[in-house]
């Protein structure tokens, strides 16, 4: 209960102050597990974040945590048969992320109902390595299977932060 | 949408950091204080406003932070209990010209801040001089010098 200070007529509380001082000791301690998290990469771009999903002849790096308005990398590595590659990704995925910059330059994409194909032209050293850079447009649980022309598969799960 | 729950999160962050950090995170101390004051701003303000520069994405983001300020001061209205948990309490830190200094070490308050007080308002130059000295609510100290008490 507050005390009144006489002659001071303030709501001291001494009960209520020693409590706030023990909560303030844990939340200093959140604070700096906070800041711990974000050096690791628990809120995207660092070791904890960075992940590498291997399929079947198929692998990809990408960031497991994401932010909204802030670019990321999905690297996907795979060996085509032919000299054409393509790279499809599911198009629940497709319509959450701005599709920023995909290196080399597709020679078409191919907006279907259920996913997005991405087409190369795969001549010259292999594996055969594709760069999208994606930018979450929400917050949300992203999750998509990456699927090649020789039926390659591999599965990224990212979470984007608000 | 967007914009009044930027706005909220920011809002919600900075208010359990601040009450974190205790009374004297947002008292000014030094030069340096200020500047990180600034520097906070001038963090949540991207953070507020998005990609969005248009001048009814700002109305919103005012908008919704002074109905959070209205609300919260209504819940205080209400519920008199709301209140040390959200601004905190006074708390003397000096008492008959003796410094109290469990609390004093809590608060991260020192003697050099109380006398800093004392002379800035009052012209007291002395420890003995002070009746009470108050740690606000704000974090600014309030001196009260022994012959006014």
């Amino acid at each position: 209960m507050p005390e009144r200070h006489a002659p001071l007529e303030i709501d001291q509380d001494l009960v209520f102050q020693r409590r706030e001082w023990r909560v303030q000791r844990v939340g200093w301690w959140a604070l700096c597990l906070f800041v711990v998290a974000a050096l690791a990469g628990v809120f995207g771009e660092g070791p904890i974040s960075r992940t590498r999903a291997e399929g079947t002849g198929l692998s990809a790096e990408y960031d497991r945590f994401i932010r909204t308005g802030r670019p990321t990398r999905l690297t996907a590595s795979w060996s085509p048969a032919g000299g054409e590659a393509s790279l499809r990704l599911d198009r629940a995925y497709f319509d959450r992320v701005r599709l920023e910059q995909v290196t080399p330059a597709p020679l078409q994409v191919e907006i279907g109902a259920s996913d997005v194909r991405l087409r190369f032209a795969a001549g010259g050293a292999r594996p055969f390595t594709v760069v999208v850079e994606i930018e979450p447009l929400g917050a949300a649980r992203l999750a998509t299977e990456l699927r090649t022309e020789s039926g390659h598969v591999t599965r990224i799960v990212q979470l984007a932060y608000f | 949408m967007d914009a009044v729950l930027r706005a909220a999160a920011i809002y919600v962050f900075l208010l359990l950091v601040f009450r974190i950090t205790g009374k004297r995170s947002l008292a000014q101390i030094t030069a340096f204080d200020f500047v990180l004051l600034l520097i906070v701003g001038e963090s949540t303000q991207q953070a507020l406003l998005g990609d969005d520069f248009s001048v009814i994405n700002a109305c919103v983001v005012i908008a919704t932070l002074m109905f959070l300020e209205l609300g919260l001061a209504y819940l205080k209205g209400h519920w008199p209990r709301l209140d040390p948990i959200l601004d905190s309490t006074p708390l003397i830190v000096v008492e008959d010209g003796r410094a109290l200094q469990d609390r004093m070490a809590h608060e991260r308050v020192d003697v050099s801040d109380v006398l800093a007080a004392a002379r800035e308002r009052h012209g007291l130059v002395r420890l003995d001089q002070i009746r009470f000295a108050v740690l606000e609510r704000s974090g600014g100290i309030s001196i009260v010098p022994k012959e006014k008490a």
